[in-house]
């Protein structure tokens, strides 16, 4: 990287922990620690739900994705607006008048201190190991970017993290996701922009995109109701429906979030601008993966994304590598050629022929793209090989103009930090508040529960650096997020269902139906093909049913 | 600790919280927006004197529209 870009990121991060340690001298007691006060305006509480959600897995991944599977991962966002309106007619005012701390805290005021601690370990077992995860991404980019190991860049991304939030609670982390959500879109709107200018001058979008729409890169719905398809329209809308109510409604990072702000009308506003703007938001970041599978259609792109993968398979069996690297050259000249010719004839009578041409020039290639990544996968003994995140960033470092990489690389770093920030946050607050106050010390004072948030705050981020160093190779790393998510969330809501709306449901009922609903989500995931979104209905549906029956049978209690 | 639902609802607090939810579904959804509630609770700021109800419905709208205007642009430039 340029001396420029250096600067650009070492001034964002420099100003992202003076920042943190600045709002430090507010966090007085728990309640501005973890809540804010409950100060916060709507629109900062809105842009920080965008930005928890919005990692860095979200901008390497989702791009990387779009280049490979086009971009019908965009199905996956059409239940949250509804869910959005669901929690606010229902979640929103439950927990903002209840004054809680935390949605676990909720759970013992309806059932019994049981099920809040039982609920508050799964989601610290889930999102611990979920933050190790949001690390991972971007430390992926920088390892590649510095050229240092993975390890320390783990340690780098997660420690500096760590340290603000440590210090600065909840207001640092919302103030800092604000200028880290502008920093992102800047970014974006950078990226699509130069990529416009990068295209062949006899161009346009408009032929861009019918090259894109021609290889099925834009393909965005997709009726078929199949269970075991991951993406669809009814795993979008049902599945995954489920899956956003139990995330905005049930999960502590974004449960705290809007908890934060000065008002329940002011939570409510705050995530209904998430419902507005996320798929729209989302599409954008698509989009830029479909610009850069444009641009590689001119520009003769990496045989395979991962260049250190691909140089050791190389150094290996060099003349296998040779002969592969030969061929996609040629392939991708075909195709470029065919694309061309493509654009040339839109709107004439030899469109169907061009475009034709193009689709089997493209399938060829794809085809020489699939034998490159399975020789580095075999050569290497790699099994889970996989390089779809290393798609965007290999984009950026090689393409992008002086100052622009230093800006996207401190954009993906801003995501990355935004979410682990609000994260390791409610890790600390479930840590303090359900645990440590609950069970170790229930007459701490408030100087002893921000000492305990503070160092709960550092240990989750060392759990969470210890675990990115086991997940950089899982595949796509958006997916391995929201698999895991699904084993654990669609059980959770279901124990907020039974507590909101069956009125006879009792604190046995909630335990076991908990437990209930967590083991057939895992008996459902080694018996049946069913795609990872459909786990959280299955989860929810289970854990209700089962807790309703426990309830019907049991005696007394509440 | 707050008791808030355990005040309102004495020891039925299951019962309150399925009435507490019935009622939430009506201000929101069916009734006026200023109808009173049925157990203490913040003092109402201008600001939930709005039309909830109006704005969720434009919230789906707006959604449909984006999914819709989506689902034509892809068919648009992929045929």
């Amino acid at each position: 990287m340029h001396p420029l870009d250096w600067l650009i990121v070492l001034s964002y991060l420099a100003y992202v922990i003076w920042h943190g340690l600045k709002l430090s001298r507010g966090s007085l007691d728990s309640e501005s620690f973890f809540l804010a006060g409950r100060s916060l305006p709507w629109w900062a509480v809105g842009l920080s739900v965008m930005a928890t959600q919005m990692s860095a897995i979200t901008l390497i991944g989702t791009t990387g994705q779009a280049y490979e599977d086009g971009i019908r991962f965009i199905q996956f966002y059409f239940g949250l607006p509804l869910a959005m309106i669901i929690l606010c007619v229902t979640a929103v005012p439950f927990f903002y008048r209840a004054k809680v701390f935390t949605a676990y805290e909720y759970l013992e005021q309806r059932f019994d201190s049981r099920t809040r601690t039982l609920t508050s370990f799964f989601f610290l077992i889930s999102r611990g190991l979920g933050v190790g995860v949001i690390i991972a991404a971007p430390a992926v980019v920088l390892s590649i970017v510095l050229g240092w190991g993975e390890l320390i860049t783990i340690f780098a991304i997660g420690l500096s993290t760590t340290f603000y939030t440590m210090m600065g609670g909840v207001q640092a982390v919302t103030w800092t996701d604000v200028k880290q959500m502008a920093i992102i879109m800047i970014g974006l709107a950078l990226c699509v922009l130069v990529i416009l200018q990068a295209l062949p001058e006899d161009v346009s979008l408009k032929d861009a995109l019918f090259v894109a729409g021609a290889a099925g890169k834009l393909e965005t719905i997709d009726f078929t109701f199949d269970l075991t398809e991951r993406y669809t329209f009814w795993s979008g809308t049902i599945a995954a429906l489920f899956l956003f109510l139990s995330y905005f409604g049930c999960d502590q990072s974004q449960v705290q979030r809007y908890l934060t702000a000065r008002s329940e009308d002011e939570s409510r506003t705050s995530l209904l601008m998430s419902a507005f703007l996320k798929i729209p938001l989302q599409f954008l970041i698509l989009f830029i993966g479909i610009l850069v599978f444009v641009f590689y259609q001119f520009a003769q792109p990496p045989m395979v994304f991962n260049e250190l993968a691909q140089q050791q398979a190389a150094d290996v069996n060099p003349a296998v590598h040779q002969q592969i690297q030969i061929e996609f050259t040629g392939v991708h000249e075909q195709r470029r050629l065919a694309a061309l010719d493509f654009i040339d004839a839109i709107n004439t009578d030899l469109e169907a022929t061009a475009r034709a041409s193009y689709v089997n020039a493209n399938a060829e290639f794809s085809a020489s793209r699939r034998e490159a990544t399975e020789f580095v996968r075999q050569t290497n003994d790699d099994a889970s090989f996989n390089d779809v995140n290393y798609v965007f960033p290999t984009f950026v470092l090689q393409n992008m103009p002086l100052g622009v990489v230093g800006l996207i690389v401190a954009a993906i770093l801003a995501a990355a930090m935004s979410s682990v920030a609000a994260e390791l946050n409610s890790l600390a607050t479930t840590s303090t508040m359900d645990l440590y106050r609950q069970h170790i010390n229930p007459d701490s004072t408030e100087k002893e529960l921000l000492r305990f948030g503070r160092i709960a705050t550092l240990l989750w981020g060392l759990f969470a650096c210890v675990v990115a160093t086991f997940v950089t190779n899982l595949g796509s790393l958006i997916e391995v997020v929201n698999t895991f998510g699904s084993f654990f969330y669609g059980s959770l809501l279901g124990v907020f269902v039974l507590a909101f709306v069956v009125p006879s449901a009792k604190s046995a009922g909630a335990f076991y139906g908990l437990l209930f609903g967590m083991v057939s989500v895992w008996i459902a995931s080694y018996l049946t093909d069913i795609a990872f979104l459909w786990f959280n209905v299955v989860g929810c549906l289970i854990t209700v049913a089962a807790g309703y029956l426990i309830s019907a049978f049991s005696k007394g209690g509440v | 600790m707050n008791n808030y639902w355990l005040e309102a609802g004495g020891s039925g607090s299951a019962v309150n919280s399925y009435s507490r939810l019935t009622h939430l579904l009506k201000v929101n959804l069916i009734e006026e927006d200023n109808m009173p509630e049925p157990s203490p609770g913040p003092a109402k700021s201008p600001a939930s004197l709005k039309p909830w109800r109006y704005i969720y419905l434009l919230v789906l709208v707006s959604a449909v529209t984006i999914i819709s205007t989506l689902y034509f642009f892809s068919a648009y430039f992929s045929s």
